[in-house]
């Protein structure tokens, strides 16, 4: 094994910007009163980007305190950082007062192992700075199918179209993809393609015109959703059936079976009439979906839920809901989230502690609970009450995370009525109110709240918008943030410089997803008109992908591809979506699932 | 406590004991559980109810409109939140744009957008903030409607909630922001536009015809994040 490191120059490095800082420190020189003071450097935690199974590019952020600094990376499989360490060749700072990213290309790795690295800076003013231990392991991405590989199951035919799709915690993905028409047969009658399984061995799990158990679906694959296991279900139509009976939700296993279908009687006389609504599932592989029934007036909207074996009501319009005597309306299905076992939403009420609206949740095995109620009043915030819900993440069936509007006549306005509010076992806290300030944005006030996610320890990850107004704009509005015990970390900001970046900054984020353990990943368009996955499996953010770096496919055959385009999933990542079960784009080891385009109507699809 | 004040206050405890004991339970389901409960018609369609409607006092509009957004199917709720969007009291109004705040179908877009030209800014502030918690579809719609606002708070609204679109779905909106008759938010309109699709084009566009003619021919050509798929193709200015 060759552990001798195979060192280039960074990729950052750029000799105009060396130029210009060279000329800019001379200028500094001249000027300077001789009392100008220069200090030993600073070393920020960087990361990684372009790890393969044998290489990866390392860096620190670091401040070169006015004169050029000398920066080594050493690098080790040894936590402890005692032995095996490895020491890279010299790199050179600018002589700037501003943090950058200084980095390093380190190759001769062993695959599939866990790296420790950190960054030692020195300059002339006093002992060498070592900066903090940060951690990556050494992997290829696993791809999954390319344009132009035979359509699984079918080698007369061609994918040719590759949607991004989910990723379960098993490493089983699931995404839509197009058989190439006129190539063995493939037209627009058969055409779409539902592929599911492990990434090395993706199958056709439904495909248009094709059997699907005992019935031919039209391939819609609507609402696809995937468990922690890997176990599919989507909506689709059923072709040759009547308008009243075509529409199912099915669900992906040995024998393909249909959850529950249009036509199909809940009780003697009464059928379900709309199956095309959203259907989460739970961690432990149950469906909940939303539907409709005939003819019956009272009682005719609900959620119910299957397994694939039993199946039962949720909720229903007019029924008992929870143990208070509260009655459940017609549940806000927008707002319809699974969790571990069990499943939340909001909803109209009647009856109870009071007040006409409601976020209720339960699972298989009783009665609802009611986690708030409209009239409540927040934590600290008496006499304010709740007067609306609009959306709620589950990660257990005790533990929540919402989005409430306050109302109190003449003392809450448009400007401060909406609230991000935790519910952790039954104990409310506020997370944020528009109107307040954000911790660590001087001039920063909240505007209002997007996507969030309660995590398994009771962490909820949001995404915000801040006031335009003073110091922000429409160009730095965005953020991401963390909170957890009480406080809140901005994990990243629009108009921020962008992750291992001397000069791009983050520019919209377009996607965020998070998984049970808190892990998470955003893309981003950049300033330079590129975009940028970000991860953060729980040792740190990494660069993991960004357009104008490569696929790495590890083929003798090609030169890794370059990017052109990247593409995750965000149609089920919805509005506060429950972390668990429910298929996303990032698994709970921290995997994320991308498509990426590389030009001449090519598409890769891998997870890395 | 004296001799009258326990009179009053056991003559109190008595009449609210026989009261429970004559009111039936509504919220309790009957026949176990399971079982339907009593559940107030909703308000029908008809214009004996929006009449009804009128004849309310605003209190009276405000708690109705309240229940009914819980009873009402939408189409019904909607056309009830439009009939009291024409009330000259803003707390009715307010509780109109409220009442339908949980629905997601096109049903809204009367309300929003009537509420997106209110003469109030407290109104038209609201009518911003509930078109942003509306699926994309409906939120694009809404704010398309409030960038050509006449006025000024709801146009500047709506190119901030744009901003914080998908980028690609948003510019082509942001364009309908050319045709403002004042100068200063179009410029604003183009320097939110520009870093999109500075890729292809660096000259403002004179109107919004114009540009979305341009963007028609090269929409194709970007990513939803606005990253051009075929960099090797040259920029098209026309």
């Amino acid at each position: 094994m060759n552990l001798k490191p195979n060192v280039r120059i960074g990729a950052i490095f750029d000799i105009r910007l060396l130029v210009k800082s060279l000329a800019a420190s001379i200028l500094v020189l001249l000027v300077s009163p001789a009392s100008a003071q220069f200090t030993v450097p600073s070393i920020f935690p960087g990361g990684t980007a372009a790890v393969t199974d044998n290489s990866a590019w390392i860096y620190a952020e670091i401040n070169a305190g006015g004169q050029q600094a000398t920066v080594v990376f050493e690098y080790t499989t040894d936590p402890a950082f005692l032995v095996g360490i490895i020491t890279t060749e010299a790199q050179f700072t600018t002589s700037n007062t501003v943090t950058l990213p200084v980095g390093i290309v380190i190759s001769g790795l062993t695959e599939s192992t866990q790296y420790f690295f950190r960054a030692k800076a020195t300059n002339s003013q006093g002992p060498t700075t070592i900066g903090p231990i940060l951690s990556f392991t050494s992997f290829y991405p696993a791809f999954v199918i390319e344009t132009g590989d035979e359509v699984p199951g079918n080698p007369a035919q061609e994918i040719d179209l590759i949607r991004p799709g989910l990723l379960g915690d098993s490493g089983v993905v699931s995404l839509p993809a197009f058989a190439k028409r006129g190539v063995g047969g493939a037209s627009s009658l058969n055409e779409k393609l539902l592929l599911s399984g492990p990434t090395a061995s993706v199958a056709v799990a439904a495909r248009q015109g094709s059997a699907f158990g005992a019935n031919v679906v039209q391939g819609v694959f609507d609402n696809v959703a995937m468990n922690d296991g890997g176990s599919l279900h989507f909506h689709d139509q059923i072709a040759g059936a009547p308008s009243n009976a075509d529409r199912a939700l099915f669900l992906k296993n040995a024998t393909d079976n249909i959850i529950s279908r249009e036509g199909d009687e809940i009780a003697p006389g009464v059928v379900y009439v709309d199956n095309t609504q959203r259907s989460p599932v739970a961690a432990n592989g149950t469906v909940f979906f939303a539907s409709t029934l005939a003819p019956i007036t009272l009682g005719r909207r609900g959620v119910w839920f299957s397994d694939g074996v039993t199946s039962g009501t949720l909720a229903r319009e007019g029924l008992l809901a929870a143990v208070d005597g509260t009655v459940c309306g017609n549940p806000t299905i927008s707002s319809l989230v699974a969790s571990s076992t069990g499943a939340a939403f909001v909803s109209p009420i009647t009856g109870g502690g009071g007040g006409n609206e409601a976020i209720l949740a339960g699972n298989t095995s009783g009665a609802l609970t009611v986690i708030a109620r409209k009239q409540d009043k927040p934590p600290g915030l008496n006499p304010i009450v709740y007067s609306s819900f609009r959306n709620v993440s589950a990660s257990s069936d005790v533990d929540f995370s919402f989005v409430a509007d306050l109302f109190l006549k003449n003392v809450v306005n448009a400007s401060d009525d909406q609230i991000l509010m935790s519910s952790l076992g039954g104990v409310q806290t506020i997370i944020a109110r528009e109107g307040g300030a954000v911790p660590g944005i001087a001039g920063g006030i909240w505007d209002r709240f997007e996507r969030h996610f309660v995590t398994a320890a009771g962490d909820v990850l949001f995404q915000a918008f801040l006031r335009i107004g003073g110091p922000v704009t429409t160009t730095n509005d965005g953020v991401l943030c963390r909170w957890s015990a009480g406080s809140i970390e901005i994990l990243a900001r629009e108009g921020g410089r962008a992750l291992g970046q001397r000069t791009s900054t983050y520019r919209v984020f377009t996607n965020f997803a998070v998984n049970e353990n808190g892990n998470y990943m955003f893309q981003s368009s950049l300033s330079d008109a590129r975009a940028a996955i970000v991860v953060d499996s729980g040792i740190g953010q990494r660069l993991a992908a960004a357009s104008g770096g490569r696929v790495y496919l590890n083929r003798l055959t090609e030169l890794d591809p370059v990017i052109f385009s990247l593409a995750t999933n965000s149609n089920l990542t919805n509005l506060a979506n429950g972390t668990g079960g429910y298929g996303t784009v990032i698994d709970d080891q921290g995997d994320v699932f991308a498509v990426a385009y590389v030009g001449a109507g090519r598409y890769i699809a891998f997870v890395f | 406590m004296n001799t009258k004040n326990l009179f009053v206050a056991l003559v109190l405890v008595t009449s609210a004991f026989l009261f429970y004991m004559w009111v039936p339970d509504v919220s309790a389901p009957k026949g176990g559980p399971g079982a339907d409960a009593v559940i107030p018609a909703p308000l029908k369609a008809n214009a004996t109810g929006l009449a009804g409607f009128d004849s309310l006092s605003d209190e009276a509009k405000v708690s109705f409109l309240d229940e009914q957004k819980a009873k009402a199917v939408p189409p019904v709720l909607a056309d009830l939140a439009m009939r009291a969007m024409e009330s000259p009291s803003e707390d009715v109004r307010k509780a109109a744009l409220a009442s339908i705040n949980q629905l997601q179908s096109s049903d809204l877009l009367p309300v929003v957008r009537r509420a997106l030209a209110d003469s109030s800014a407290e109104m038209r502030l609201l009518a911003l903030h509930e078109a942003r918690m509306k699926t994309p579809v409906l939120r694009l719609n809404l704010l398309e409607t409030a960038i050509r606002s006449e006025f000024a708070d709801t146009r500047d609204g709506a190119l901030i909630e744009l901003s914080r679109e998908n980028p690609k779905a948003a510019v082509p909106i942001m364009m309908e922001g050319l045709n403002s008759p004042d100068a200063d938010f179009r410029e604003r309109v183009w320097q939110e536009i520009l870093p999109n699709i500075q890729a292809l084009r660096k000259s403002p566009f004179t109107n919004t015809t114009d540009a979305l003619a341009w963007w028609n021919q090269v929409k194709d050509r970007f990513d939803s994040s606005m990253v051009l798929l075929d960099p090797a193709v040259p920029p098209s200015e026309n």
